[in-house]
């Protein structure tokens, strides 16, 4: 085979592959926009907080993993004991702080260790103590500190205390709103099949301005880095989760915010140690079981935006989390590699799975495959600019497209950026975002892989910048 | 760039070609959603303005209408309909003015709020809603309706009291509570579809808030087809302490159903039906672990702290979820004396 043989068939081959990406993602765009608007026309004229008053509404366990956090911790959960709903619960599981995380919440909140019976429903790490407050204001606020065992441990171990049906497993430094459990908590309620587990979208909240521990102005951060991932998180919340929402096909529902059937995940054995992705590995799981089982059921998901999170403002952090996203992502697939093209497992295995297969998976490494081809050309004189540039238009042209497209649906559903300046500068963002953030997301991405062959199981640290320093109060 | 068309054009090459053409129309595109989003982000910043300038005109205009000495003619108010009740968007927003003064403020004052949306004609524009082919359109007529108690337009909204979307059902639903003077939850009768438990609690709470007739016995529909209707009249049962019908509860506590078996315990244990332990402690050892917890925490609430230690000797040893409730229900109440004592 020729050299030009070669060429010609690599050349169908990402042809195709485009092809097929430009096909999946326009098809997405259709099913959110579909999705967006009948949940805008759903909840446009009816208040849902008079419910809030009502004594039937399901109490919900918000557990929430603590490690080395004793900067923000009181604040975070100061936040917490605030929302707005009548009847949860707050778990703190301080995972074996080295520093005064466990010291901070006991001095604030008044807690006293107490007698306790533990059941490991799931295996964990041991329990040390369990303390409760003595001040009535905090009565449903519980921490427990345990021995270090990682967050999936962490969770695991709430899961075993709480006795509620409901559980939440938050980041205990996101800010939710003050609706959020009640709208998260929708799905479960207003559903004739058993809902599993329930989403909602996560927000970026660098630069905004927060008010005891509520977001209550919405700034868009200054720095590219930010912007970018303002622009990443639209993509996949606004666009990708809502249409697999209405295929009912969701994967993954991050692990800053989550509602779940504590009985099924108990019944699934809870969170994984062995993988860094637990979020995606555990709904899998979830899902699986109910498949097999042959129950109807359904996973929720709520496009309001009820979770903002720091995303990270340096490079190098960045690096380590789209890192590890990108062994989660592998280790769960590989994990449920039995559900790949399986039709036994419906939209999962016929589409949900593939997609993260093909194209969460094997994108980067396609891409990178694709750069390096390019430098061959280039080194061995076979490059013909001109088809180099016809092909990199397209591309980027249609990056460029599904972008905006996903900023569109930011304007069309919550327009959370209300000033028009912070609508130019996203569209500017958007124009160098496939030349600058993606090729390097795209490399942690391909480090990751290499990781994971390499055997790194860590989560390496996520230090942020905190958002205790916008704080007014 | 003139090279690079002049190449392409005179290329056999279709692939690239299509190319050019995928990328021209894809910068044809982008171009067009710019220009969309910006209308968007204008045009609300606009929409939003001229709303806020409807809602004081509004706002002033029904503060006269119903509190100056001098009472506002038929004539000014038709005048100030044709000067800024034209179009849907102050059509829309005189409603939602109007819906403000209606939940704030009762007796005549709520009446003259109701003359005005007629004397505006808006309840034909809610009726040409209800009359849509578009189910949110009638959703929020439906809801406007029953804010309003609009009893004229039962007749339009009755056929959606067992619709297939639910956003419907449950507004029909609430607008019949919310109108009716002694029967509101006559349709428990008519619906086919389960009731979600979304919908349980706004019935109840539309109930609570809004119904001011006789409240209605909700025995009688202990016996429907729906275990979703069955499992609401016993929790109202209890909610709205209807003693005299605790014998027809009984039963339930053997119901095959758990959560009819749950709402069940949990209604008698609000009723104070005095034989409630003696049945739990005969039914327990047989349930499932959900529902031993359910019994324990119930035995808890109603304070039957001695029962509670009866319960634990028929705890089974590998039951762990019935066991740590029972200790944190234990712990619970000890920490509680102990304060209580100091």
């Amino acid at each position: 085979m020729s050299i030009h043989q070669i060429t010609e068939i690599g050349s169908w081959l990402f042809l195709i592959y485009g092809l097929i990406i430009c096909t999946g993602y326009t098809f997405a765009a259709i099913f959110s926009f579909l999705e967006i608007r009948d949940y805008k026309r759903k909840n446009n004229f009816q208040a849902e907080f008079t419910l809030l008053q009502s004594s039937n509404l399901p109490w919900i366990s918000i557990l929430a993993p603590a490690y080395n956090e004793e900067a923000n911790v009181v604040e975070n959960v100061r936040s917490l004991l605030t929302l707005n709903y009548p009847s949860y619960e707050i778990i703190i599981i301080n995972d074996g702080s080295k520093d005064a995380t466990l010291q901070e919440l006991i001095k604030t909140f008044e807690m006293e260790s107490e007698d306790f019976y533990y059941h490991p429903f799931i295996q964990t790490e041991e329990v040390k103590g369990i303390y409760r407050s003595k001040n009535d204001s905090f009565r449903n606020l519980t921490v427990i500190d345990k021995v270090n065992g990682g967050k999936a441990d962490a969770l695991n171990t709430g899961i075993n205390i709480s006795d509620k049906e409901i559980i939440c497993c938050i980041d205990v430094d996101c800010i939710l709103e003050s609706d959020a459990l009640l709208k998260l908590v929708k799905p479960f309620l207003n559903n004739n099949k058993k809902v599993i587990a329930s989403g909602g979208i996560i927000r970026v909240a660098n630069s905004c301005i927060i008010e005891d521990g509520r977001i209550i102005d919405v700034k868009l951060p200054n720095t590219f880095l930010a912007r970018a991932q303002i622009i990443e998180y639209f993509r996949a919340f606004l666009m990708g989760r809502m249409a697999w929402s209405h295929l009912d096909g969701l994967l993954l529902i991050s692990g800053a915010f989550g509602m779940f059937d504590k009985d099924t995940v108990i019944e699934a054995g809870g969170y994984n140690h062995n993988t860094v992705g637990e979020d995606m590995e555990l709904l899998v799981r979830m899902r699986k079981i109910m498949r097999e089982k042959e129950v109807p059921y359904t996973v929720g998901f709520v496009p309001n935006p009820l979770c903002w999170t720091e995303v990270p403002q340096k490079w190098k952090i960045l690096h380590r989390q789209r890192n590890r996203w990108t062994r989660g992502t592998a280790e769960t697939l590989w994990m449920h590699r039995k559900m790949l093209f399986n039709p036994k497992y419906g939209v999962l295995g016929l589409l949900s799975t593939p997609y993260w297969f093909f194209f969460e998976w094997l994108a980067p490494l396609i891409e990178f495959v694709g750069i390096i081809y390019v430098v061959l050309l280039l080194i061995f004189s076979s490059l013909d600019l001109w088809v180099y540039l016809i092909f990199f238009g397209v591309v980027y042209s249609f990056a460029v497209l599904f972008s905006i497209t996903a900023l569109f649906f930011e304007e069309f559903s919550f327009q959370q950026y209300k000033k028009p300046k912070y609508i130019i500068r996203l569209l500017g963002t958007i124009l160098f975002e496939p030349l600058i953030y993606h090729p390097f997301v795209m490399w942690a991405s391909v480090k990751g892989n290499w990781d994971l062959i390499n055997g790194k199981k860590s989560w390496g640290s996520m230090n942020r910048t905190g958002l205790g320093n916008k704080r007014k109060a | 760039m003139k090279d690079l068309i002049k190449n392409i054009i005179e290329s056999s090459d279709w692939i690239l070609k299509t190319n050019l053409i995928l990328t021209g129309v894809f910068f044809c595109v982008i171009l067009g959603f710019i220009f969309v989003i910006l209308y968007l982000r204008i045009s609300k910043i606009l929409r939003n303005q001229k709303i806020e300038k409807y809602r004081n005109i509004f706002s002033d205009f029904i503060t006269r209408y119903l509190f100056d000495e001098k009472e506002v003619s038929l004539e000014a108010v038709q005048a100030f309909k044709q000067a800024h009740i034209k179009h849907t968007l102050g059509k829309r927003t005189a409603i939602q003015v109007l819906l403000i003064f209606e939940q704030n403020f009762n007796g005549e004052a709520n009446q003259k709020v109701k003359e005005l949306f007629v004397q505006w004609d808006l309840k034909n524009y809610i009726q040409r809603d209800l009359k849509s082919e578009k189910w949110y359109k009638i959703a929020r007529a439906i809801y406007i309706a029953s804010e309003l108690n609009l009893k004229s337009l039962a007749p339009l909204i009755e056929k959606h009291i067992d619709s297939e979307k639910d956003e419907l059902r449950q507004q029909a639903m609430l607008y019949y509570i919310q109108l009716s003077d002694n029967s509101p939850l006559e349709f428990l009768g008519r619906i086919k579809k389960p009731l979600t438990r979304w919908e349980q609690i706004y019935i109840e709470e539309c109930l609570k808030s809004n119904y001011t007739g006789i409240t209605p016995d909700f025995s009688r529909w202990l016996e429907s087809e729906l275990n979703s209707i069955q499992s609401f009249s016993i929790n109202m049962i209890g909610e709205y302490n209807q003693f005299e019908n605790i014998p027809q509860l009984v039963p339930f506590l053997s119901s095959e159903s758990p959560e009819l078996k749950k709402e069940t315990i949990h209604s008698l244990g609000k009723l104070g039906y005095p034989d409630l332990v003696p049945h739990l402690l005969k039914m327990f050892k047989n349930e499932p672990p959900a529902v031993k917890s359910f019994i324990l925490k119930t035995v808890s609430n109603i304070g039957a702290i001695d029962d509670l230690i009866t319960f634990e000797k028929m705890i089974p040893k590998d039951d762990w979820v019935s066991r740590q409730v029972y200790f944190n229900l234990t712990n619970f109440r000890e920490k509680d004396l102990s304060l209580s004592s100091l």
